[in-house]
């Protein structure tokens, strides 16, 4: 039964954002992961013996810094040649005609579908047509399958599709269209891209999205890959997701109730990483740790979150020979008891503080006046906010956030101080 | 709220002790004593973790098990009281009174919303605090800001805070800073961006490598081809150089092989043939010559042979005999006489033996000696028989007749033997002796107890004490129990200890008093001593009299010069006063501190006697009831251990009674089978003597039992054995009879034996066997006697035969004959026998040689014509006029080919080395071409060569770094250094967030405590402006902002302001308590007050001091509750004084609480009256069963 594979969202060579190097973090696993990825992915399809192989968009981040990133792709494409698999490809928002104009020449199995208007190409070899139109530009807010031709009787159809399909959250709503009208259209299979999760939308006809194929940021998480897609001369009949990822981030809460000292936190995560490891098997791990918990170690970890930091990465460290790179570590635990000072009817300087802070909390525009007059910080703010990424992040984080932290470090330091 | 009841369950040190702390309220003062290490920090941890809960991790639980850990207490609040008890687990730790879960949030409310932190802040406060923050003042660098929040919030120096939080700011970023960790990662980013840019492969970059690497790969090929030609050329030359040599020498062999001229060639195998004819025709010619003279020499001896041919005709086997027979006869002639001689002494020995044998006439004849094999056998055998018939009769007889005696002398023992007696009464004997066992010594052994139990009952109530008359008495007394004893015992070591403690404490107050009067006396001593007393005595005296004046001003009278003058005079007085007070003011505060401890004392003694007199009152009481719980005794009662002893012995004799009691059945059963024993005894034999013991009695049974058993059997066998000797006897007689039969039979069977040897029947066996040896001697004899009659008969024989031979012969061929020596005839016979076969041997020899010689000589001839007719072969073919000119055609011969070898060789050669040129080639090249011309041409070849090696060095590095870079080009240089923007971004931005909240933090804290110092610095400052003067007994006025506006001064009496860190340690202390306690008041002034827990906060102030401050104390208490913690005894005492001395009508009871207290039990200060607000506990860490014992 002849098979095709469906891949979106390579980002080939962009790089994976969040991740600061620190003593002893597996720094060589983390180099090229979109280019390791992109090899399992041509693995995938000479393993499977796949006849077809569709990228819906974004095969680049953006227009190329660096001609390596097209040399080495045309190099994978060759391999696929001379195992026989043809590859049709379509532009994204972040590879649009308009952004990436450089040209490279594919080797003769590769096929880019126009920009300017849809385009079929048929492989009566295995009865299948697939029908396409990339981006021109990157904002494109029309929908593009609305032209798409109508199905050819008797063949397999598959549309190639860069999409936020009925405007998915998160992504931007470009080429947006409705799932009824893919679902009209009397294709087979609809082969979308641009959401970076794995989703099956519709099943007979079949709408998915393989998700991206590498996780770049803490925010895209768990297992990333294509689908592999088996179909006969009338119809498709399996569609499977396969993890082909090389760095899995991951989002890891770790609940702390019983831990006395910061050794008893190191031992939990300790715990919940290997698990976290092993369930990723070879691949490096890129975790978020969330503390978490009602905990009596909660004063210890936001008086010095740097230690409970380098804490979190030495343990790290231990877990199945290092594998796991500790993106940050969040400290979201809470006081063992309630707090239960009650500002309106206590007095003191500490009920004064408490005071000042329920206020500002109150007054969102009192609060940003107050940052936004804090000597110093405005001025590091604009240094940061243009490295781009997690910088501008860090450099737009709401100041009630800020604010929040920088209470629990005072109630910390305070109640250290006076106990 | 405030805590009525503090209960140390399980908490600490402590278990189940309780502090009452009711009295006082709606506040009270409530002074803790203990020792150090008495456990006062333990107790203030327990209000903390009753209000809060246990901490994770509690020092509290070394005695007691985690979870066994409860403190309770009985909480006031403005809504009625409650009992709540705090257990250390996760879920469900605040229990109510009976157990039951009791819900924290109304126990927030009774605490007004004051958290943890807060309490332990601002309601708790030790002498370490109090010393930190005099340190700090000490320092000066705190504002007046952080002064009032560190007092505000109990002590958290939040000055070193702000400083913390800057200092870790600073370390992370500053604006124009370099090493910092920001900065120094945005550097680096920047220069990351920067090399980033460099490793960017550009599309044109590429196009023009790509060209490149063309062009050099063009280049390279070119270089390549034309060193290949070069290299050709080189190879060319080089062969052609290597072959000139050959190609001279092959020219000149050439010329040589002209120079020879036509010729035939002979081959070299017709040159060896020439050789080999030549060298057979010589050899040939020398036989012919040799063979020719020994034919000749060989006819000649045949000639000369004679060969007697009759002679011959004897025949060679005669002759040999002839040559043996003389030797012969003459050897048998000489045996002859010996062997007649033997044949005569034979014959002799054979008739002697013929006579031996009762036959002398019987011929001389093997016949006369012969007897068959089996007549000997049978002669052989029968005298055999007979030895071993005679044997069997005598043994056979011989056992019989033994058998007969023995069978005869049993029979007559058997005679001899007693009849059987009845032995079944002995059996019964025994067989109840094994059932019953021994039944003497059990019986004596269970008397022998008896009696000695009675002894021991007997010598032990003459010992018992008190003395009781019989055991009947003592068994039937009524004693109190042992534990109605235990109490009494404890209740009167209890009023003991009490009693101890009462004189210790008297002793001790004794002392103390003592040391009071002691001081009184020294001060005293040393002159008057001036008082507040007499102060205010002089001021009212000098106000009487200032009043009068005044009055009489007012009321308008005249000046009055002995009022006024009075009024100096009073005035100098009330002056004198207050300067001696002022100056002396150290001896005065030491006389009244003595004093006011000598009043203290004495207080402290009076209530001494009313608890001795109380303790008396117990101990009577005690005593009446222990004589009641023995009444009905016929004594009267010793002391408890005396009768704990008492009862002891007397358990102990009962228990003597009541074994005596039980072997009673025993002694019974045992009885009874001595009984049984003796009549069984007695029936089997009869009456016993006198003094003979039934186990005596049983021993004779069993030994007349063993008797008669052993006669029984020996009955019983004797019967057997005559049995079985009847029987043998028989079997014997039967046997006797047999060899008797064997006998006749024998008898007649030797008579028919002896026959042929011709004895009668009557010869004995012996006799008969000799005959039977010398038969066998005489054949022996007869047979040698003919053997050599035989051998003398051939010796002469032979002899005539040999002599008419030799005569025939002789006489034959004419030799001499003499009849008497025949030998000598026969011997020249033999000699002319062989002579004539030498001669014709030899000439048979020379015969045949002559044949073989003559085919020889027609064989070499025959060679000689073949080697001859060859030689002239050769010649002709070769054109030769004769053979002998042949040799010198071979030479030139062979020269011819020599060359031609020479030639070919080196064209063969030639062809190899010039690689597979051909030589005609060669030799065409090489025309006109000399060596040094070509080495010229070859050195501007490996020249140019070399060059051509340089140069494509060059280019294939240059084609390898083009290729190289090439590969490069598809390497992720550009994303590697993306990635490293990114890593280095995160770092940014990590510390980006971890500065934004520090310095979010270091803002705020500045906030708070601007806002703290605004909205408090008037009224708090106000209230410790007021407290400090008292606290430090007026030495201060008051305390205000310095001029400058950022520090608190404080005024001295006369007006001097000093910064704090002018003061004396313990007036900083005063200082800081002042503010501390004003922070207090403003917190409970808008909310619920919680009780203020003091630890030895007064330790380093003076008497004076120390005395205001507990007054100040004392009114604060009206309002709140304060539970204060010291281990002075005397800081106790004073606090007690200075705070009662308020409230005159509490005073005494002070001093009872303050006596109970000192009395050692955990709580003394029930009893209190209501009124007074101020109490004393004590600290203790009395077990709780001991408590329990004494309450």
């Amino acid at each position: 039964m002849p098979k095709l594979v469906h891949a979106a969202d390579l980002h080939l060579d962009s790089p994976l954002l969040g991740l600061e190097r620190y003593e002893g973090a597996p720094v060589a696993e983390l180099r090229h992961a979109t280019r390791g990825a992109l090899d399992r992915l041509v693995d995938l399809c000479l393993a499977e013996e796949a006849s077809l192989l569709l990228i819906a968009g974004d095969l680049f981040d953006g227009g190329w810094r660096d001609y390596s990133t097209g040399l080495f792709l045309v190099e994978r494409m060759a391999r696929l040649r001379e195992a026989g698999v043809r590859v049709v490809w379509i532009r994204g928002n972040h590879d649009a005609a308009s952004r990436l104009r450089k040209h490279l020449r594919m080797p003769e199995n590769v096929r880019e579908l126009a920009t300017s208007k849809p385009e079929s190409v048929a492989f009566e070899d295995l009865n299948v047509v697939v029908h396409g139109q990339g981006f021109a530009e990157a904002a494109i807010t029309d929908d593009l399958s609305a032209r798409y031709p109508e199905a050819v009787p008797g063949a397999v159809n598959i549309g190639l599709l860069h999409t936020a399909l009925d405007g998915r959250e998160g992504h931007a709503p470009y080429a947006p269209c409705t799932l009824s009208a893919l679902v009209d259209r009397g294709y087979d299979y609809w082969a979308l891209g641009h959401v970076h999760g794995h989703e099956v939308a519709h099943r007979a006809p079949w709408v998915v999205y393989p998700g991206n194929l590498q996780g770049r940021h803490a925010k895209e998480t768990g297992p990333k890959g294509a689908v592999l897609v088996s179909f006969d001369s009338a119809r498709v009949s399996s569609v499977e997701h396969r993890a082909l990822d090389v760095v899995r981030w991951a989002r890891v809460a770790v609940e702390v109730p019983s831990a006395a000292t910061l050794d008893d936190v190191a031992d939990a995560v300790r715990t919940r990483l290997g698990a976290e490891s092993r369930a990723a098997g070879e691949r490096l791990v890129a975790a978020r740790v969330e503390l978490t918990g009602r905990s009596p170690v909660h004063a210890l970890l936001c008086a010095d979150p740097e230690r409970v930091t380098e804490t979190v990465r030495a343990a790290a460290l231990d877990v199945d020979g290092g594998s796991v790179w500790v993106e940050r570590v969040v400290v979201r635990t809470e006081a063992p008891r309630e707090r239960t000072h009650d500002a309106a009817h206590s007095a003191g300087p500490l009920a004064d503080l408490s005071r000042e802070l329920a206020e500002l909390k109150a007054d969102p525009a009192a609060l940003e006046a107050f940052v936004a007059g804090l000597s110093g910080l405005g001025e590091l703010s604009r240094k940061v906010r243009p490295l781009g990424g997690v910088g501008a992040d860090a450099s737009l984080r709401p100041a009630a956030s800020v604010l929040e932290e920088a209470q629990e470090l005072l109630l910390a330091r305070l109640s250290e101080l006076g106990t | 709220m405030r805590i009525a009841r503090l209960d140390l369950k399980a908490f600490g040190s402590f278990t189940n002790l309780s502090l009452d702390f009711s009295g006082g309220a709606p506040g009270g003062l409530h002074v803790v004593y203990g020792p150090n290490e008495a456990g006062k920090s333990t107790a203030l941890r327990a209000v903390r973790d009753l209000l809060y809960g246990f901490e994770h991790r509690t020092r509290d639980g070394y005695l007691h098990a985690s979870e066994e850990l409860c403190v309770g207490g009985l909480l006031e609040g403005p809504e009625g009281s409650v009992y709540v008890q705090r257990l250390k687990r996760r879920k469900d730790s605040l229990l109510d009174v009976d157990g039951a879960p009791f819900d924290e949030a109304r126990l927030r409310r009774l605490l007004g919303g004051v958290d943890r932190e807060t309490f332990t802040q601002s309601f708790g406060l030790g002498h370490a605090e109090l010393e930190a923050q005099g340190e700090r003042l000490l320092r000066g660098e705190a504002s007046i800001g952080e002064t009032l929040f560190d007092a505000g919030a109990g002590g958290v120096d939040v000055r070193r805070l702000l400083e913390t939080l800057k200092l870790e700011q600073e370390k992370l970023y500053l604006v124009r800073g370099k090493q910092q960790e920001i900065n120094r990662l945005l550097d680096e980013h920047a220069k990351a961006r920067l090399r980033s840019q460099e490793v960017w492969l550009l599309p044109e970059t590429f196009q023009k490598q790509t060209e490149e690497l063309n062009a050099a790969r063009a280049e390279l090929a070119r270089l390549t081809e034309r060193i290949a030609e070069a290299r050709t050329e080189q190879h060319r030359l080089r062969d052609l150089k290597q072959a000139l040599p050959a190609l001279r020498r092959r020219a000149e062999c050439l010329r040589a092989l002209t120079e020879l001229g036509e010729l035939v060639l002979i081959s070299e195998a017709d040159g060896e043939r020439r050789e080999r004819a030549e060298s057979k025709a010589a050899a040939a010619r020398v036989a012919v010559v040799r063979l020719e003279d020994e034919s000749e020499r060989s006819s000649r001896r045949l000639a000369e042979l004679d060969v007697p041919v009759a002679l011959l005709g004897i025949g060679q086997g005669r002759v040999v005999r002839l040559s043996d027979a003389p030797g012969r006869t003459r050897k048998a002639r000489e045996d002859l006489p010996r062997r007649e001689a033997d044949l005569k002494a034979l014959a002799s020995q054979a008739r002697a033996s013929l006579a031996r044998l009762g036959r002398p006439d019987a011929p001389l004849t093997l016949d006369a000696a012969r007897l068959s094999t089996a007549e000997r056998g049978r002669i052989h055998a029968l005298a055999t028989e007979r030895d071993k018939l005679d044997e069997r009769l005598v043994r056979a007889r011989e056992r019989r007749s033994e058998l007969q005696r023995d069978l005869d002398e049993r029979r007559a023992h058997q005679a001899r033997l007693p009849e059987p007696s009845h032995g079944a009464a002995l059996e019964r004997v025994a067989a109840l002796a094994r059932a019953l066992g021994s039944v003497e010594e059990p019986l004596a052994a269970l008397e022998a107890e008896q009696a000695a139990l009675a002894l021991r009952a007997e010598q032990q109530l003459r010992a018992i004490r008190p003395p009781v008359r019989s055991l009947a008495e003592l068994e039937a007394l009524a004693p109190p129990g042992l534990e109605t004893l235990a109490r009494f015992a404890l209740e009167a070591r209890g009023l003991g200890q009490r009693s101890a403690a009462l004189e210790e404490e008297r002793q001790r107050l004794a002392t103390r008093s003592a040391e009071a009067r002691a001081v009184v006396r020294r001060i005293e001593g040393t002159g008057d001593v001036p008082s507040e007393a007499e102060l205010g005595r002089a001021r009212v005296a000098r106000d009487q009299v200032l009043g009068a004046v005044l009055g009489a001003w007012q009321g308008g009278s005249p000046f009055d010069v002995e009022g006024a003058g009075r009024l100096g005079e009073r005035l100098t007085k009330a002056d004198v006063v207050s300067d001696r007070l002022r100056r002396e003011a150290g001896r005065v505060a030491e006389l009244a501190h003595a004093r006011a401890e000598g009043e203290l004392v004495a207080g402290l003694e009076a209530d001494l006697l009313t608890r001795r007199a109380e303790l008396e009152r117990e101990l009577e009481l005690h005593r009446a009831a222990y004589a009641a719980a023995w009444s009905g005794a016929p004594f009267s009662p010793l002391g408890v251990e005396e009768m704990r002893a008492f009862l002891d012995q007397r358990a102990r004799l009962l228990e003597l009674v009541a074994e005596g009691r039980a072997l009673e059945p025993k002694l019974g059963r045992a009885r009874a089978d001595r009984a049984r024993l003796e009549s069984a005894v007695e029936a089997a034999l009869g009456p016993r003597e006198g003094g003979e013991s039934i186990a005596l009695g049983v021993e004779r049974c069993a030994a007349a039992a063993a008797r008669e058993a052993r006669l029984a059997s020996e009955r019983e066998e004797l019967l057997r054995s005559l049995d079985a000797l009847a029987a043998r006897l028989a079997r014997e007689s039967r046997e006797l009879a047999a060899a008797e039969v064997a006998l006749t039979e024998w008898q007649a069977a030797w008579s028919a034996a002896l026959g042929p040897l011709g004895a009668d029947a009557s010869t004995p066996p012996v006799v008969a066997l000799e005959l039977l040896t010398e038969l066998t001697a005489l054949a022996g004899y007869v047979k040698e006697i003919e053997v050599l009659s035989r051998r003398v008969n051939g010796i002469r024989r032979d002899e005539a035969e040999l002599a008419t031979e030799v005569e025939e012969l002789a006489r034959a061929h004419g030799v001499p004959f003499d009849r008497a020596a025949p030998d000598a005839a026969a011997e020249e016979i033999v000699a002319r026998f062989r002579r004539a076969e030498a001669a014709r041997a030899e000439r048979e020899r020379l015969e045949a040689e002559a044949g073989e010689r003559s085919a020889l000589l027609a064989a070499e001839r025959a060679v000689l014509a073949e080697a001859e007719r060859e030689l002239d072969e050769l010649a002709a073919r070769v054109s030769a006029a004769s053979p002998r000119d042949l040799p010198a055609l071979e030479a030139r011969s062979r020269r011819a080919r020599e060359l031609a070898a020479l030639v070919s060789g080196l064209e063969a050669t030639l062809v190899d080395d010039s690689g597979g040129r051909s030589v005609a080639a060669l030799v065409a090249e090489a025309a006109d071409r000399e060596a040094p011309e070509l080495a010229a041409q070859l050195d501007e070849l490996a020249r140019e060569i070399e060059e051509l090696d340089d140069e494509i060095g060059r280019a294939r590095d240059r084609v390898a770094g083009l290729t190289a870079g090439q590969r490069r080009q598809s390497d992720a240089d550009g994303a590697e250094a993306a990635q490293e923007e990114q890593t280095l971004a995160a770092a940014i931005a990590s510390r980006y967030e971890r500065y934004s909240t520090l310095r979010v933090a270091t803002a705020l804290l500045e906030r708070a405590i601007e806002r703290y110092r605004v909205e408090n610095q008037g009224p708090v400052l106000k209230r410790a402006g007021e407290l400090f003067p008292r606290l430090t007994a007026d030495a201060y006025r008051t305390l205000r902002v310095a001029r400058e506006g950022t520090k608190i001064v404080a005024v001295r009496a006369d007006g001097a302001e000093l910064l704090p860190e002018a003061l004396s340690e313990g007036t900083r202390y005063q200082l800081y308590l002042a503010l501390r306690l004003a922070s207090v008041e403003r917190f409970i002034a808008g909310a619920e007050p919680l009780p203020l827990v003091l630890d030895d906060a007064t330790i380093h102030f003076d008497e004076t001091r120390k005395r205001s401050t507990f007054a100040v104390l004392g009114e604060l208490a009206e309002r709140m509750q304060i539970l204060f913690f010291t281990h002075h005894e005397h800081d106790r005492d004073l606090a007690l004084l200075a705070a009662g001395g308020i409230v005159p009508a509490g005073a005494e009871a002070v001093a009872g609480a303050a006596a109970s207290a000192a009395a050692g039990v955990g709580d003394a200060a029930a009893g209190v009256g209501a009124g007074a607000r101020a109490f004393g506990h004590e600290l203790s860490r009395a077990p709780g069963a001991e408590l329990d014992a004494l309450h």
